[in-house]
């Protein structure tokens, strides 16, 4: 029993696992402490799995508990940091939009599945911000392929939207 | 045709955006999807970049061996203290199976090492997450009239409901009487005494079974036993309970206070060249995932200080702790 239910679990895990690492950046600004407070979330979730259902609304729950986590670290931190960093905590059943970050995390997704040379080149451009000169350079090829597979894909992932 | 001689981000979406324009199948809609494509990679570089680093798989390697085990044992530094020691002085309720002569008086007793962290399931079903430095004792079948245990230590406790069996904690100085709760406690000596209540009810007795206070939720009662006084308080209850999710709030603590919890955690002994250190004060989180080496070195970059380790075969590893020159 406990094999089909770590199963669920991973896969949710996995689908949200990037999102996840996303909002909890964008509140703490810190690589690593993003990375533990996810780590810590999920945890939290698998020890509370028998009261929660892993389909439905489990995403927006999951994501206000890393927003939450998140607000307990900054809320410690405000001695270092100025005060309109803080987010008010929440009392209201307003939900906080985390719209950049779903397109950041289907960007990323849709990154991943690209055909691996067009994947190659394209990291190198955008993300690594090197010109087409220079990617060609790098990987052996002509300045004319490089600038093919981004329009390639451009057009492939254009699609997330 | 356009002179091709840069190739920077504009340029490049410009002439996609371009070709997209005089495509014969283009529209209106795939420039605004190229446009919002290329300026939301713009605007996030940095991040998209962080995100990179990461793979999904694995960190669900990561974390998956916390997630196998039946109770949730937290292993925090394996190389300082042993696995958790549980003697059993008689019984093996754990199968819930003994003969009627083990049940007689027979006791159970959990002592959580310095530096770990551990969780037991009770025989009423009572679940208590304990701290590093803990102590339970608690029996192998419960009183009939109540569930009694003594305890030492830090722990997060919860209760069963069960009003016909009340759930009474024993310290040293009171005893916690609850009835289906959640609780935290901390108990160790030379430190107030406190209990925060999460969930619930419980009310605080004295040695003589008298009733001190009752509390309500998000309360939080401190004894002291020099002045022989408690006091309640309102709390933000996460902050005493989070301990248990990995993570230490320190809020304004000395560096005193938060390396007699590195020393209580770790197995360490800390010293200092210079006692003005001992006072400085200091607000943020530990993470308990990280290894001793890493947290000592991001509190002293913090206060412009310098440590030095001392491995020591049969005793605690010594750290001293200087101003930096």
């Amino acid at each position: 029993m406990l094999s089909s239910s770590i199963n669920k679990f991973e896969k949710f895990y996995k689908q949200h696992y990037k999102l996840s690492l996303l909002v909890a950046f964008r509140f703490v600004r810190d690589e690593a402490i993003a990375e533990d407070i996810v780590q810590d979330v999920f945890i939290s979730l698998w020890q509370k799995r028998d009261s929660l259902d892993f389909t439905g609304k489990l995403k927006p729950y999951l994501l206000k508990s890393v927003k939450n986590h998140c607000i307990n670290y900054i809320s410690t931190q405000k001695e270092n940091i100025s005060l309109e960093i803080i987010p008010e905590k929440e009392s209201t059943a307003e939900e906080t939009s985390f719209e950049t970050e779903e397109k950041i995390a289907r960007l990323s997704q849709a990154i991943e599945k690209l055909p691996p040379k067009c994947k190659e080149i394209f990291l190198l451009v955008s993300i690594e911000g090197l010109k087409y000169q220079e990617a060609a350079g790098k990987l052996g090829i002509s300045k004319n392929t490089v600038k093919t597979q981004m329009g390639i894909a451009f057009k492939l992932l254009r699609n997330i939207f | 045709m356009k002179n091709e001689k840069s190739d920077i981000w504009a340029d490049m979406v410009e002439k996609i955006v371009d070709e997209e324009k005089h495509d014969e199948t283009g529209n209106q809609e795939d420039a605004t999807g190229l446009n919002e494509l290329a300026s939301l990679i713009k605007n996030n570089r940095g991040t998209i970049k962080m995100l990179h680093r990461h793979s999904e798989s694995k960190a669900w390697q990561t974390l998956q061996p916390s997630l196998r085990k039946d109770t949730n044992i937290l292993y925090l530094f394996m190389k300082y203290a042993a696995i958790i020691v549980v003697t059993f002085i008689t019984g093996m309720y754990i199968n819930n199976y003994y003969s009627a002569k083990e049940t007689d008086g027979q006791f159970s007793q959990i002592d959580v090492p310095v530096g770990q962290m551990s969780s037991i399931t009770l025989p009423d079903g009572t679940k208590v997450n304990l701290n590093s430095g803990s102590s339970l004792r608690y029996p192998a079948v419960f009183d009939k009239n109540k569930r009694e245990v003594h305890f030492s230590g830090e722990a997060y406790f919860l209760v069963t409901e069960n009003s016909k069996q009340p759930f009474l904690v024993h310290l040293d100085d009171y005893s916690i009487k609850v009835t289906g709760t959640e609780f935290n406690v901390q108990s160790y000596s030379h430190l107030p005494v406190q209990t925060v209540l999460v969930e619930g009810k419980v009310s605080i007795l004295d040695k003589q079974g008298e009733e001190l206070a009752k509390l309500n939720p998000s309360q939080m009662i401190q004894y002291s036993i020099e002045e022989k006084k408690y006091r309640l308080f309102n709390v933000d209850t996460e902050f005493y309970t989070l301990w248990k999710e990995g993570k230490l709030y320190v809020r304004n603590e000395t560096f005193e206070e938060i390396a007699q919890k590195l020393e209580r955690w770790y197995n360490v002994e800390i010293k200092y060249t210079d006692e003005s250190i001992k006072n400085k004060r200091l607000t943020g989180t530990i993470l308990k995932y990280k290894p001793f080496d890493q947290i000592i070195k991001i509190l002293t970059l913090k206060e412009t200080l310098e440590y030095e380790i001392k491995i020591r075969a049969d005793k605690p590893d010594l750290v001293i702790i200087s101003q930096k020159s």
